[in-house]
């Protein structure tokens, strides 16, 4: 890999750890503890979010959750109380509108001056295969999280 | 500010929820809250809820929505004169400056971008409904 693909891996590496930052501090109140490559990650994670975008460039984004990080970041932005737990309907939900506003505030960041369109989250349990590119592994205050970004035509 | 009847038009009823939440925290004075899934749906709502004597104060509306998205509903919207003056506040992940620059050519009043705290909220209805 040339010098210059490492650095441009590295600077849509840090947006995207950037932009999951600022989504989960500002809308599901948690932080990311750790972060790198390959994590020490629980895989196969239970739950997967993919969204595919379009227009000046095209690609696809995955995030993938274990159970307990999915259950509790869905209970902080539905606001219910702590002892009660959110139905599998409204976990799915919330974490396909997380997967969706990381994956915009990634590409707002990467590519500022383009024009993209988002795909509607697909929620998919449990994961299903990896799709290669850049790949950030996460350790939020409630669990694991994965993210990965492709670039070029999504299969299908 | 009067009591405000207010849309919100986004596809996830957890994003719904939250921005019905949000409203409440910026300590809006709302009176009523409508909700709309797509585009079409928010249309309904629009020729149903902003007739005399009863007007919308405002919409919150996503960008990327089955259906009818986001641009298409104010295209869409502005095409009736009567419904031309409600302003909508588009909440959306795409910040991008073409996207911003486009929604306004298009007719939208505002843009917030995910991720937003209520007081962003509350500062962006103040500046719309101020601007009335």
């Amino acid at each position: 890999m040339t010098h210059e693909l490492l650095e441009r891996d590295q600077i849509m590496a840090a947006d995207l750890v950037g932009a999951a930052r600022d989504v989960l501090n500002v809308m599901f109140f948690t932080d990311i503890m750790e972060e790198g490559g390959e994590c020490a990650s629980k895989k196969p994670f239970p739950l997967q979010v993919r969204v595919t975008f379009t227009g000046d460039q095209c690609g696809e984004f995955r995030m993938e959750v274990d159970e307990l990080a999915a259950g509790s970041m869905a209970g902080s932005f539905l606001g219910t109380d702590p002892v009660e737990t959110p139905s599998g309907e409204e976990i799915d939900q919330v974490m396909g509108e997380l997967g969706n506003m990381i994956c915009g505030a990634f590409l707002s960041r990467y590519e500022k001056e383009s024009l993209f369109s988002l795909s509607p989250p697909e929620v998919i349990r449990p994961a299903d295969g990896e799709i290669g590119g850049i790949y950030r592994g996460l350790e939020l205050m409630e669990g694991f999280m994965d993210l990965r970004v492709r670039w070029g035509n999504t299969p299908g | 500010m009067n009591s405000l009847r207010i849309l919100i038009v986004d596809d996830s009823p957890a994003m719904r929820g939250y921005i019905r939440r949000t409203v409440h925290l910026a300590s809006l004075p709302v009176k009523k809250v409508f909700e709309a899934a797509n585009g079409v749906e928010a249309l309904e709502v629009v020729r149903r809820e902003n007739r005399d004597p009863n007007k919308l104060d405002l919409i919150f509306a996503d960008l990327n929505m089955p259906v009818m998205n986001g641009e298409e509903f104010v295209q869409k919207l502005r095409e009736d004169e009567r419904d031309a003056k409600v302003p909508v506040l588009i909440i959306s992940t795409d910040a991008t400056q073409k996207r911003v620059t486009r929604l306004r050519e298009l007719g939208a009043q505002g843009y917030i971008s995910k991720p937003c705290q209520p007081e962003m909220i509350r500062l962006k209805v103040h500046q719309i409904l101020g601007e009335e």
